[in-house]
């Protein structure tokens, strides 16, 4: 820096010390800073809060459970068509899998069916929901507390409204026909004719709808393992989880599997 | 700078005390009027002050707690001071790359109440150095006003704006050599005209 531009600096410099605020000038300055800074402001911090609750939530929920997630997105995608003008009755039959939620419920094993074939009682209940399902609840009771010599499949009627029936109702003509074979099926079962049933089965795990084909298949691995054919039932559940059926089917198929195992 | 209430206002804000009992306390218009005194110094008579006096304020009180009176009272304030201010000018950076404002008359300053011609003339001599200020970056400018125009060390300019001192010397010859060209330009700042 050159002496005229120090001089100059001189000049700014100046100018600046003339200009500093005044005593009066500070005190408004401090007065309105202090009125500002007295009005309440809307804190949000329930917002952040809120939101690390439920992130933390979320992740321990899949950590812990990391089906269970999948599982209520699917629940959730389910039933928004069903809020929006789903039938609850009729021909709106579901292809969900909505017995699975329920705890009393469960898949035979060979550990109930084994000790006498002809004790496990096959009780699959709510044919409509089973045949929308495609599944087969095989719930076997204990090998003494029946004496009937072959395993009988005692179907009860399903209430006439059933909420999650109608949570995936599709109205495409797959699915329809899809329904009416579900319905036979669920027939043939309430009839106690498996062999029927296990046809239809076996037809609609022909099926173009993979879905519908994982579901019959896991249908006839259920019904074929509480007949004992446990064979043919682990290798219909082992090609189950191979194809990654996905959701509920694979983890039944799963359940089937670990059975075999044994 | 008076350092006497440094006790009196590091009881302004104890941990976990709430800002409207710090403000209740007489000597937060003192730590008010000093932060209002930096503020003005580094930002210049401009509309957004009390703002900008304010959010520094709200900084100050929560931070007065963790001043461990390692330096002045003063520098630790111009700290908060300095980095409000460069906070605010990042915040309306980006503002104006989405929005503009509309351009309105401004009114004549309040803040330079003065009467006569020679102060007239350091009026708008101030004027014209706030505008050239305004063309350095924003480092460079205030480590000019805090050194050159408010008088601090270098060391304590460092300390404000926690760069290094060399750092601080580096902007200085910068912003010396800009504000020189600048003033070059101007027939105010010609120190052959006599004042």
């Amino acid at each position: 820096m050159t002496e005229a531009d120090l001089a100059r600096l001189a000049l700014a410099k100046r100018a600046f010390e003339a200009t500093r605020p005044s005593e009066a000038e500070v005190a408004t300055g401090v007065r309105r800073a202090r009125l500002a800074l007295r009005r309440p402001k809307a804190r949000r911090t329930w917002i952040s809060k809120g939101l690390v609750f439920v992130v933390l939530a979320i992740g321990s929920l899949a950590y812990a459970k990391p089906h269970a997630l999948g599982e209520v997105v699917e629940r959730v995608l389910q039933l928004a068509p069903a809020s929006h003008g789903g039938h609850a009755n009729g021909p709106g039959v579901a292809l969900a899998l909505s017995d699975d939620e329920r705890p009393r419920t469960r898949v035979a094993t060979p550990n109930d069916t084994a000790p006498s074939r002809g004790a496990a009682t096959s009780d699959v209940t709510e044919p409509r929901e089973a045949a929308a399902t495609g599944e087969v609840r095989a719930t076997s009771e204990a090998p003494h507390a029946s004496a009937s010599a072959k395993p009988t499949v005692v179907a009860k009627k399903a209430p006439a409204a059933q909420p999650a029936a109608s949570a995936t109702a599709e109205s495409t003509p797959t699915t329809e026909r899809a329904l009416s074979e579900w319905g036979r099926i669920g027939q043939a079962l309430e009839r106690g004719d498996e062999q029927t049933a296990l046809a239809e089965l076996g037809t609609l795990s022909r099926s173009d709808d993979p879905r519908t084909r994982d579901k019959a298949d896991l249908g006839r691995a259920q019904l074929l393992l509480a007949h004992g054919n446990r064979e043919d039932a682990c290798a219909l559940a082992r090609s189950l989880t191979h194809r990654a059926a996905g959701g509920r089917i694979e983890r039944q198929a799963q359940a089937l599997l670990s059975s075999c195992g044994r | 700078m008076d350092q006497s209430f440094v006790n009196t206002a590091l009881e302004l804000a104890a941990p976990g005390q709430p800002l409207e009992e710090s403000l209740a306390h007489e000597n937060a218009d003192e730590l008010l009027a000093l932060l209002y005194r930096q503020m003005r110094a580094l930002a210049g008579p401009r509309q957004d002050l009390d703002d900008l006096v304010q959010a520094a304020a709200e900084r100050a009180l929560k931070a007065l707690p963790r001043f461990e009176g390692r330096s002045a009272l003063a520098t630790f304030t111009y700290g908060i001071v300095y980095r409000t201010l460069i906070d605010q000018q990042r915040w309306y950076r980006r503002f104006q790359r989405r929005f503009t404002l509309e351009t309105r008359e401004e009114p004549a300053d309040a803040a330079f109440p003065r009467s006569s011609e020679t102060d007239l003339r350091e009026l708008e001599r101030a004027r014209r150095l706030y505008a050239a200020l305004d063309q350095l970056p924003n480092e460079k400018r205030l480590t000019l006003i805090l050194h050159d125009l408010e008088g601090l060390e270098v060391a304590a300019v460092a300390s404000i704006s926690g760069a290094n001192e060399l750092t601080v010397r580096s902007r200085l010859r910068d912003a010396h050599k800009k504000l020189a060209e600048i003033l070059r330009k101007d027939p105010l700042f010609d120190p052959e005209v006599p004042a």
